[in-house]
C-alpha cells in the first residue's frame, strides 16, 4: 500500500533543495492534483509559494469563486484571473481534438510566462500525474500540463522551470495525501475535473452558446449522480449532424434481441485500443426497452470492433418532441465512470429512472438540445473525457 | 524482499505494473525498453515483467528491443504481459499477427490449468483486455492456463522454465483476483532465487 506519510517526508528536502531561495507560482485549478500540490508545497516552501487561478472560460458554474474559498480554508491564498477572451480567440474555427488541446496548452503556459513574471517567480508547480505523461507519451491524447517529458524546453519557450512533486503518483494515491496533508474532506474527495475542463467535453469547435448549454447539462448531472455512483460523472455536447446505419441497427437489434436504430454522429471522440489511440464517432443507439446498463456495457464491445469508424457506443435516454422529426442542432451524452486509477474504467450502473430525471432536466433547460444520451462504453476502448 | 524490473514498452499501464508489485511491499522499477538481459542480471533483478505496448507484432518486432532475447534465455522468471506474451510464439517458431476478434474492456478468461501462475484464480476470473493481436499458433513446449471466449491463448507457460505469457492487463487492478497473478509471480521469484 501507498504509505503518504513516507511520501510526504521524501519529498520535502527534494523540493525545498529543487526550489531553493527561489518563488514558485502554483497554477492551480481546485481539482485535487493540483490542490495537493499546493498543500505539499506550501509544506516545503512555505511563503515562498504563490497560487494562481486561471479563469479559462471552461470552468464549471460558480467553480473559480468556490475553489478560491475552498483553498483559504485550507490555508492557501489563491488570486483569480479571468482570461477567458484569450482561450476563446486561440481555439475559434479548431474543431480537432488534439489541436484544440494543443492551442488550449499554448494559450495556457503563455499566460503562465506572462504571469510568473509578474509574480516573480523562477518555478512553475503544477499537479501533473502518472496517467498525464503515460497518455501524452503514448500519443493516446496530449493532455495540456505535459511539456519537459515532449521535449518542451520551458525556461526558454516560456520562461519559467517546472515542479511537479505529484509526477509519479495516481489519482488514489493523491488523495490519501491530501488526506495525509491535513486538508479538508472536499478538497482531496473532489471528483476530477481536467484542466482544460468544459472544452474536452464541448466536441468539436467551442461555441459560447454551446459551452453554455454544456455548463447547465453538467450542473445537472453533478446534481443528480454523487461520488458514492461514480469517480467521475459529467455531460459533454456535440452536433447532432449525422445519418442513419441501418447495418448498425440491425447487428445492434440482434445483439439485444430488441427493435434498434442506430444513428452515426458526425461527431468524433477519442479512444485507446491496445495501447493505441483511436479516433472515431458516435454511434447512438435507440432500443425499444430498457435494457440493464451491465449488458449495454458487455455488448456494445461488439458494435466497436465490427465498425471499424466507431469509438464509443451511446444510448438514447429521452429526446427533445419537434414537429416533424426535425432535428435540434445538438446533442448531450451523460457519462459516469467507476475506476481506481482512470488508466481503466467501467460504466456506473446509474438506474433508468434517474438517467430519465436528468435527460428531461437537460432537455427543459437546453432548448437546442435533440436527444440525451448515456455513454456506455467502457475505458478502454473509450478514454474517460471525450476528447 | 523481491526486486522485479517493469519494461516501459510503451503501453499504458507498464508503469501501473511497478507500482502494483510495490503495493505488494516488494521492490520494483521501470526499466527501459533498451535494457539488456545481462544489464537485468548485473542490476541484480530476480524477475522481469515486459509490459505492453502499441507495436503491432506481425510486423514491428524490430520496435521490441531486446525482449525476444530475454525471452529465449532467461534464467530469472520472465511474465511478458499484451505484446510481450504475443511475441513469445515467434521467438519459438510459433505465430503471432491480427486478432479475428479484439478484445477491450472487461472479459471473463476462463482458466484451463492453474499451475503456479494461476493459482487460486480458477474457475474463471475478469479482467481489462486491450488488444488487437494475439498468439496465432502456439509454440511447441508451451501449454496453455487460461482462455477466453474469444481468444484461445490468453495465459501460457514454458514447459520447464518460469516463462509466463499472459495477454490481459491484471495490473490495471479493476478485476477481484488480478492482485492473485502478481502475488503468484512474486512467489515464483522468491522459490526460483532460493
Amino acid at each position: 500500500m501507498f504509505d503518504a506519510a513516507k511520501f510526504i517526508e521524501a519529498s520535502l528536502p527534494k523540493l525545498r533543495a529543487q526550489a531553493g531561495e527561489h518563488d514558485a507560482l502554483i497554477a492551480l485549478s481546485g481539482g485535487v492534483d493540483s490542490s495537493v500540490a499546493a498543500a505539499l508545497m506550501n509544506k516545503a516552501i512555505g511563503k515562498h509559494l504563490k497560487a494562481l487561478l486561471l479563469d479559462t472560460g471552461f470552468m464549471r458554474e460558480g467553480e473559480p469563486g468556490q475553489v478560491k474559498a475552498m483553498m483559504k480554508a485550507a490555508g492557501i491564498t489563491v488570486e483569480v484571473r479571468d482570461v477567458s477572451g484569450e482561450f476563446f480567440a486561440a481555439l475559434k474555427g479548431l474543431s480537432d481534438a488534439e489541436e484544440k488541446r494543443k492551442a488550449f496548452r499554448e494559450t495556457f503556459y503563455n499566460i503562465f510566462g506572462r504571469e510568473t513574471k509578474n509574480f516573480k517567480c523562477e518555478y512553475l508547480v503544477q499537479g501533473t500525474i502518472a496517467p498525464d505523461w503515460i497518455e501524452t507519451e503514448g500519443g493516446i491524447k496530449s493532455q495540456h500540463n505535459i511539456l519537459e517529458q515532449i521535449g518542451i524546453d520551458t525556461k526558454t519557450k516560456f520562461g519559467f522551470r517546472l515542479i511537479e512533486p505529484l509526477a509519479q503518483l495516481y489519482k488514489d494515491q493523491v488523495r490519501l495525501l491530501g488526506k495525509e496533508l491535513g486538508l479538508p474532506d472536499e478538497v482531496y474527495s473532489r471528483q476530477p475535473f481536467p484542466g482544460p475542463g468544459l472544452m474536452v467535453r464541448c466536441i468539436g469547435e467551442v461555441r459560447e452558446d454551446t459551452v453554455a448549454e454544456l455548463r447547465k447539462s453538467v450542473a445537472i448531472v453533478e446534481k443528480h449522480v454523487t461520488n458514492a455512483d461514480a469517480q467521475q460523472y459529467f455531460a459533454a455536447i456535440f452536433e447532432s449532424k449525422g445519418k442513419d446505419a441501418m447495418n448498425i441497427a440491425e447487428q445492434a437489434s440482434h445483439l439485444f434481441n430488441d427493435r434498434c436504430s442506430a444513428y452515426l454522429h458526425e461527431a468524433k471522440a477519442t479512444g485507446v485500443k491496445g495501447d493505441l489511440r483511436f479516433y472515431g464517432q458516435l454511434v447512438g443507439l435507440k432500443l425499444g426497452k430498457r435494457h440493464p446498463i451491465s449488458e449495454l456495457s458487455k455488448k456494445q464491445l461488439d458494435i466497436v470492433i465490427k465498425n471499424e469508424v466507431v469509438c464509443r457506443v451511446l444510448v438514447k435516454i429521452l429526446s427533445q418532441h419537434t414537429s416533424r422529426g426535425q432535428k435540434l442542432p445538438y446533442s448531450v451524452a451523460i457519462r459516469a465512470i467507476r475506476t481506481r486509477d482512470f488508466m481503466t474504467a467501467t460504466v456506473s450502473e446509474i438506474e433508468w429512472a434517474r438517467l430519465e430525471a436528468m435527460a428531461k432536466e437537460i432537455l427543459a433547460a437546453c432548448p437546442h438540445v435533440w436527444r440525451v444520451y448515456y455513454d456506455v462504453t467502457p475505458k478502454p476502448p473509450a478514454t474517460v473525457e471525450f476528447e | 524482499m523481491v526486486k522485479i524490473a517493469a519494461v516501459k514498452v510503451g503501453g499504458q499501464y507498464n508503469h501501473l505494473i511497478a507500482r502494483t508489485i510495490m503495493d505488494l511491499g516488494e521492490e520494483s522499477e521501470l526499466v527501459p525498453l533498451s535494457i539488456t538481459l545481462q544489464e537485468l542480471e548485473a542490476q541484480g533483478f530476480d524477475g522481469v515483467v515486459m509490459g505492453g505496448g502499441p507495436q503491432r507484432v506481425a510486423d514491428e518486432q524490430d520496435k521490441l528491443g531486446n525482449l525476444a532475447d530475454i525471452i529465449r534465455n532467461a534464467k530469472m522468471p520472465v511474465l511478458a504481459l499484451c505484446v510481450a506474451h504475443q511475441l513469445i510464439a515467434p521467438a519459438f517458431g510459433g505465430k503471432a499477427g491480427p486478432a479475428a476478434q479484439p478484445e477491450f474492456g472487461a472479459i471473463e478468461v476462463f482458466v484451463d490449468d492453474e499451475d503456479d501462475l494461476l493459482k487460486g484464480m480458477g474457475p474463471s476470473f475478469k479482467t481489462v483486455q486491450s488488444h488487437n493481436d494475439e498468439i496465432l499458433v502456439l509454440p511447441k513446449g508451451f501449454s496453455v492456463l487460461a482462455h477466453s471466449e474469444k481468444c484461445r491463448y490468453q495465459v501460457i507457460r514454458h514447459a520447464n522454465r518460469p516463462l509466463f505469457g499472459a495477454q490481459f492487463h491484471a495490473e490495471t487492478m479493476q478485476g477481484e483476483k488480478d492482485e492473485v497473478i502478481f502475488q503468484n509471480f512474486v512467489r515464483i521469484c522468491k522459490e526460483s532465487g532460493k
